[in-house]
Protein backbone atom coordinates (compact mmCIF):
# COMPACT_ATOMS: atom_id res chain seq x y z
CA UNK A 1 0.00 0.00 0.00
CA UNK A 2 1.35 3.37 -1.01
CA UNK A 3 0.45 6.27 1.52
CA UNK A 4 2.16 9.71 1.95
CA UNK A 5 3.86 10.91 5.70
CA UNK A 6 5.14 14.18 5.97
CA UNK A 7 5.40 14.54 2.10
CA UNK A 8 7.65 11.07 1.64
CA UNK A 9 6.22 8.73 -0.18
CA UNK A 10 6.34 5.40 1.49
CA UNK A 11 5.21 1.80 0.65
CA UNK A 12 3.81 -0.30 3.91
CA UNK A 13 2.05 -3.46 4.60
CA UNK A 14 1.20 -2.44 7.70
CA UNK A 15 -2.57 -1.30 7.72
CA UNK A 16 -3.19 0.91 11.58
CA UNK A 17 -2.25 4.06 12.43
CA UNK A 18 -0.17 2.95 15.38
CA UNK A 19 2.18 0.64 13.11
CA UNK A 20 2.93 3.57 11.13
CA UNK A 21 3.64 6.11 13.54
CA UNK A 22 6.30 3.84 15.30
CA UNK A 23 7.57 2.78 12.18
CA UNK A 24 8.20 6.61 10.93
CA UNK A 25 8.71 8.07 14.39
CA UNK A 26 10.64 5.58 16.30
CA UNK A 27 11.29 7.78 19.46
CA UNK A 28 6.92 7.83 19.64
CA UNK A 29 7.07 4.51 21.22
CA UNK A 30 8.28 5.94 24.50
CA UNK A 31 5.50 8.40 24.48
CA UNK A 32 3.10 9.41 22.48
CA UNK A 33 2.62 12.65 24.14
CA UNK A 34 3.10 15.98 21.79
CA UNK A 35 2.17 14.34 18.65
CA UNK A 36 -0.53 14.72 16.93
CA UNK A 37 -1.98 13.45 13.46
CA UNK A 38 -4.17 14.70 10.26
CA UNK A 39 -5.14 12.59 7.52
CA UNK A 40 -6.14 13.67 4.59
CA UNK A 41 -6.52 17.18 6.20
CA UNK A 42 -8.59 15.73 9.17
CA UNK A 43 -7.43 15.18 12.63
CA UNK A 44 -7.45 12.01 14.05
CA UNK A 45 -8.10 12.08 18.27
CA UNK A 46 -5.16 10.24 20.25
CA UNK A 47 -7.96 7.80 21.22
CA UNK A 48 -8.32 6.55 17.64
CA UNK A 49 -4.58 5.99 16.48
CA UNK A 50 -4.77 2.36 18.16
CA UNK A 51 -7.74 1.41 15.61
CA UNK A 52 -7.65 3.52 13.10
CA UNK A 53 -6.78 1.71 9.29
CA UNK A 54 -4.76 3.58 6.96
CA UNK A 55 -6.17 3.48 3.74
CA UNK A 56 -4.58 3.41 -0.10
CA UNK A 57 -2.66 6.60 -0.95
CA UNK A 58 -4.07 8.46 2.62
CA UNK A 59 -1.43 11.22 3.41
CA UNK A 60 -0.42 11.22 7.05
CA UNK A 61 0.88 14.65 8.31
CA UNK A 62 2.52 13.64 11.71
CA UNK A 63 2.91 16.98 13.76
CA UNK A 64 4.85 18.33 17.11
CA UNK A 65 6.00 21.29 18.77
CA UNK A 66 9.31 22.58 17.66
CA UNK A 67 11.27 26.12 18.03
CA UNK A 68 9.58 28.75 17.22
CA UNK A 69 7.71 32.25 18.28
CA UNK B 1 9.25 45.95 46.19
CA UNK B 2 6.52 43.11 46.40
CA UNK B 3 5.63 41.00 43.12
CA UNK B 4 2.90 41.18 41.97
CA UNK B 5 0.84 38.43 39.64
CA UNK B 6 -0.55 39.24 36.38
CA UNK B 7 -3.20 36.83 34.94
CA UNK B 8 -3.78 36.00 31.38
CA UNK B 9 -7.45 34.05 30.10
CA UNK B 10 -7.35 33.73 34.28
CA UNK B 11 -3.97 31.72 34.63
CA UNK B 12 -1.72 34.22 37.40
CA UNK B 13 1.95 34.55 36.53
CA UNK B 14 4.80 36.36 37.97
CA UNK B 15 7.45 36.88 35.09
CA UNK B 16 6.60 39.13 32.39
CA UNK B 17 9.13 37.98 30.17
CA UNK B 18 7.54 35.57 27.61
CA UNK B 19 10.50 33.32 25.76
CA UNK B 20 10.01 32.80 22.04
CA UNK B 21 12.01 29.72 21.57
CA UNK B 22 12.52 30.21 18.10
CA UNK B 23 15.74 30.93 16.44
CA UNK B 24 17.26 28.50 19.15
CA UNK B 25 20.59 27.40 18.04
CA UNK B 26 19.88 23.89 20.08
CA UNK B 27 17.62 22.67 22.46
CA UNK B 28 20.58 21.82 25.06
CA UNK B 29 20.87 25.79 25.97
CA UNK B 30 17.05 25.88 26.42
CA UNK B 31 17.46 24.84 30.23
CA UNK B 32 19.69 27.20 31.13
CA UNK B 33 17.63 30.43 29.64
CA UNK B 34 14.78 29.42 31.06
CA UNK B 35 16.33 29.24 34.62
CA UNK B 36 17.99 32.49 34.31
CA UNK B 37 15.13 34.28 32.69
CA UNK B 38 12.11 32.46 35.60
CA UNK B 39 10.05 32.87 32.10
CA UNK B 40 7.08 30.45 32.96
CA UNK B 41 6.01 31.28 29.65
CA UNK B 42 7.20 29.87 26.41
CA UNK B 43 5.94 29.54 22.85
CA UNK B 44 6.49 26.86 20.36
CA UNK B 45 5.89 26.49 16.61
CA UNK B 46 3.84 23.33 14.95
CA UNK B 47 6.04 21.61 12.46
CA UNK B 48 6.21 18.15 10.92
CA UNK B 49 7.86 15.87 13.26
CA UNK B 50 11.74 15.32 13.05
CA UNK B 51 12.03 11.66 13.06
CA UNK B 52 15.91 11.54 14.09
CA UNK B 53 15.37 14.37 16.74
CA UNK B 54 16.53 13.24 19.71
CA UNK B 55 15.91 16.14 22.55
CA UNK B 56 11.99 17.61 22.36
CA UNK B 57 11.11 20.67 23.05
CA UNK B 58 7.64 19.59 24.59
CA UNK B 59 9.52 17.60 26.82
CA UNK B 60 11.84 20.33 28.05
CA UNK B 61 9.21 22.73 28.44
CA UNK B 62 6.99 20.81 30.91
CA UNK B 63 9.98 18.86 32.71
CA UNK B 64 10.34 23.08 33.78
CA UNK B 65 6.52 23.34 34.24
CA UNK B 66 6.49 26.02 31.45
CA UNK B 67 3.56 27.07 29.73
CA UNK B 68 3.09 26.46 26.44
CA UNK B 69 2.03 28.42 24.11
CA UNK B 70 1.83 27.39 20.58
CA UNK B 71 1.84 29.65 17.81
CA UNK B 72 0.52 29.44 14.64
CA UNK B 73 3.53 31.18 12.65
CA UNK B 74 3.83 30.29 9.19
CA UNK B 75 0.01 30.49 8.53
CA UNK B 76 -0.61 33.35 5.36
CA UNK B 77 -4.30 32.42 5.63
CA UNK B 78 -7.22 32.38 8.50
CA UNK B 79 -7.95 28.99 7.23
CA UNK B 80 -4.40 27.56 7.33
CA UNK B 81 -4.21 29.14 11.21
CA UNK B 82 -7.20 27.50 12.15
CA UNK B 83 -6.17 24.51 11.44
CA UNK B 84 -2.91 24.65 12.85
CA UNK B 85 -4.21 25.97 16.29
CA UNK B 86 -6.36 22.59 16.12
CA UNK B 87 -3.32 20.44 15.92
CA UNK B 88 -1.57 22.21 18.02
CA UNK B 89 -4.53 22.08 20.62
CA UNK B 90 -4.68 17.94 20.17
CA UNK B 91 -0.91 17.90 20.00
CA UNK B 92 0.04 19.80 23.44
CA UNK B 93 -3.29 19.50 25.28
CA UNK B 94 -4.03 23.46 25.93
CA UNK B 95 -6.73 25.51 24.21
CA UNK B 96 -4.06 28.49 24.41
CA UNK B 97 -2.91 29.84 20.94
CA UNK B 98 -0.83 32.53 20.05
CA UNK B 99 -2.49 33.42 16.52
CA UNK B 100 -0.20 34.66 13.85
CA UNK B 101 -1.54 35.27 10.26
CA UNK B 102 1.57 36.63 8.04
CA UNK B 103 0.59 39.12 5.49
CA UNK B 104 3.83 38.71 3.51
CA UNK B 105 7.47 37.40 3.83
CA UNK B 106 9.41 40.46 3.58
CA UNK B 107 8.20 42.09 6.66
CA UNK B 108 6.11 39.08 8.34
CA UNK B 109 3.81 42.05 9.29
CA UNK B 110 0.08 41.12 10.33
CA UNK B 111 -1.92 40.18 8.05
CA UNK B 112 -5.31 41.74 10.28
CA UNK B 113 -8.09 41.37 7.86
CA UNK B 114 -7.38 37.08 8.24
CA UNK B 115 -6.53 38.18 12.03
CA UNK B 116 -9.92 39.35 13.08
CA UNK B 117 -11.49 36.30 10.77
CA UNK B 118 -8.96 33.58 12.66
CA UNK B 119 -9.78 34.83 16.03
CA UNK B 120 -13.62 34.51 15.82
CA UNK B 121 -13.72 31.24 14.68
CA UNK B 122 -10.94 29.88 16.77
CA UNK B 123 -12.89 32.11 20.10
CA UNK B 124 -15.54 30.24 19.17
CA UNK B 125 -14.22 27.11 19.08
CA UNK B 126 -13.63 27.84 22.92
CA UNK B 127 -9.38 29.04 22.57
CA UNK B 128 -7.49 31.59 24.18
CA UNK B 129 -6.20 33.16 21.48
CA UNK B 130 -3.83 35.91 21.95
CA UNK B 131 -3.64 37.79 18.96
CA UNK B 132 -0.19 38.67 17.32
CA UNK B 133 -1.53 42.54 15.84
CA UNK B 134 0.14 45.36 14.40
CA UNK B 135 -0.42 48.85 16.32
CA UNK B 136 -3.36 49.31 15.20
CA UNK B 137 -5.84 50.54 18.23
CA UNK B 138 -9.00 50.14 16.38
CA UNK B 139 -7.84 46.60 15.34
CA UNK B 140 -6.99 46.21 18.69
CA UNK B 141 -10.59 47.23 19.92
CA UNK B 142 -12.21 44.67 17.37
CA UNK B 143 -10.43 42.22 18.62
CA UNK B 144 -10.81 43.02 22.32
CA UNK B 145 -14.75 42.84 21.60
CA UNK B 146 -13.98 39.92 20.08
CA UNK B 147 -12.58 38.23 23.57
CA UNK B 148 -9.21 37.97 22.60
CA UNK B 149 -7.35 36.55 26.03
CA UNK B 150 -4.18 39.16 25.24
CA UNK B 151 -3.27 41.74 22.62
CA UNK B 152 0.19 41.01 21.11
CA UNK B 153 0.81 44.20 19.37
CA UNK B 154 4.42 44.11 17.41
CA UNK B 155 7.04 46.68 18.58
CA UNK B 156 8.78 46.29 14.89
CA UNK B 157 8.79 43.55 12.45
CA UNK B 158 9.59 40.14 13.48
CA UNK B 159 13.02 39.21 14.41
CA UNK B 160 14.52 42.97 13.12
CA UNK B 161 15.74 43.97 16.45
CA UNK B 162 14.47 47.04 15.76
CA UNK B 163 12.89 48.06 18.96
CA UNK B 164 9.92 49.94 19.63
CA UNK B 165 9.24 51.27 16.38
CA UNK B 166 5.73 52.95 17.06
CA UNK B 167 5.98 53.66 20.42
CA UNK B 168 2.81 56.10 20.06
CA UNK B 169 0.77 53.71 18.59
CA UNK B 170 2.30 51.17 21.21
CA UNK B 171 1.12 53.86 23.94
CA UNK B 172 -2.26 54.49 22.44
CA UNK B 173 -3.00 50.58 22.68
CA UNK B 174 -1.69 49.92 26.55
CA UNK B 175 -4.31 53.16 27.43
CA UNK B 176 -7.15 52.15 25.48
CA UNK B 177 -7.33 48.49 26.42
CA UNK B 178 -7.92 47.83 29.47
CA UNK B 179 -9.47 44.66 29.55
CA UNK B 180 -6.97 42.08 28.52
CA UNK B 181 -3.12 42.25 29.25
CA UNK B 182 -1.04 43.91 26.10
CA UNK B 183 2.10 41.99 25.98
CA UNK B 184 4.96 43.81 23.45
CA UNK B 185 5.57 41.25 20.84
CA UNK B 186 8.11 40.82 18.32
CA UNK B 187 11.02 43.36 17.22
CA UNK B 188 12.39 43.86 20.79
CA UNK B 189 16.85 43.76 20.21
CA UNK B 190 17.85 44.39 23.23
CA UNK B 191 17.33 44.58 27.45
CA UNK B 192 16.97 48.18 26.98
CA UNK B 193 13.99 47.63 24.62
CA UNK B 194 12.09 45.55 26.74
CA UNK B 195 12.55 47.93 29.44
CA UNK B 196 10.94 50.61 27.75
CA UNK B 197 8.03 48.33 26.60
CA UNK B 198 7.64 47.70 30.29
CA UNK B 199 7.73 51.24 31.27
CA UNK B 200 5.43 52.68 28.95
CA UNK B 201 2.70 49.98 30.75
CA UNK B 202 2.55 46.84 28.61
CA UNK B 203 1.53 43.76 30.99
CA UNK B 204 4.66 41.73 29.12
CA UNK B 205 6.98 41.36 26.60
CA UNK B 206 8.01 38.77 24.67
CA UNK B 207 11.81 38.03 23.29
CA UNK B 208 12.51 35.72 20.94
CA UNK B 209 15.57 36.51 18.56
CA UNK B 210 17.15 38.65 21.11
CA UNK B 211 17.72 36.35 23.25
CA UNK B 212 18.44 33.13 21.19
CA UNK B 213 20.42 34.62 18.36
CA UNK B 214 22.39 37.04 20.77
CA UNK B 215 26.23 36.14 20.68
CA UNK B 216 25.62 34.75 24.40
CA UNK B 217 22.36 33.83 24.97
CA UNK B 218 22.23 33.25 28.62
CA UNK B 219 23.93 36.78 29.64
CA UNK B 220 21.34 38.44 26.86
CA UNK B 221 18.46 35.97 28.61
CA UNK B 222 19.31 37.39 31.78
CA UNK B 223 19.97 41.15 31.19
CA UNK B 224 16.69 41.26 29.26
CA UNK B 225 14.81 39.71 32.28
CA UNK B 226 16.09 41.92 34.93
CA UNK B 227 15.44 44.98 32.20
CA UNK B 228 11.83 43.88 32.01
CA UNK B 229 11.21 43.80 35.76
CA UNK B 230 13.47 46.83 35.80
CA UNK B 231 10.57 48.60 33.61
CA UNK B 232 7.99 47.57 35.07
CA UNK B 233 8.91 48.85 38.66
CA UNK B 234 9.62 52.09 36.84
CA UNK B 235 6.24 51.77 35.38
CA UNK B 236 4.90 50.98 38.98
CA UNK B 237 6.89 54.02 40.10
CA UNK B 238 5.57 56.83 37.96
CA UNK B 239 8.29 58.68 35.87
CA UNK B 240 8.60 62.41 36.28
CA UNK B 241 7.23 64.01 33.18
CA UNK B 242 9.92 65.18 30.63
CA UNK B 243 9.72 68.91 30.06
CA UNK B 244 11.71 70.60 27.63
CA UNK B 245 13.43 73.05 29.83
CA UNK B 246 15.20 72.50 32.96
CA UNK B 247 13.36 72.29 36.51
CA UNK B 248 16.17 73.01 39.33
CA UNK B 249 16.47 70.36 41.38
CA UNK B 250 18.25 72.28 44.16
CA UNK B 251 16.22 75.54 46.10
CA UNK B 252 16.36 78.51 44.52
CA UNK B 253 15.54 80.27 48.09
CA UNK B 254 17.87 81.16 50.77
CA UNK B 255 20.87 81.43 48.02
CA UNK B 256 23.59 83.35 50.06
CA UNK B 257 24.73 86.33 48.85
CA UNK B 258 27.89 85.58 47.24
Amino acid sequence: MNITVNGNQINTDSTTLISIIYAYYPNSKENLKGIAIAINGEIVPKSEWNSYNIRENDTIELISATQGG
Amino acid sequence: MKSELFEIAGETFTSRLILGTGGLSSLEILDSILKVTSSEIATVAIRRVDPNQKLSIFNILSDNKIKILPNTAGCYSATDAVKLALLARESLDTNWIKLEVIGDDKTLLPDTVELLKAAETLINMDFKVLAYTSTDLIIAKRLMSLGVSAIMPLASPIGSGMGLEHINGLIRIVEEVETVPVIVDAGIGTASDAALAMEIGASAVLVASAITKAVDSIVMAEAIAKATEAGRLAYRAGRIPKQLYAVPSSSSSDMPNL
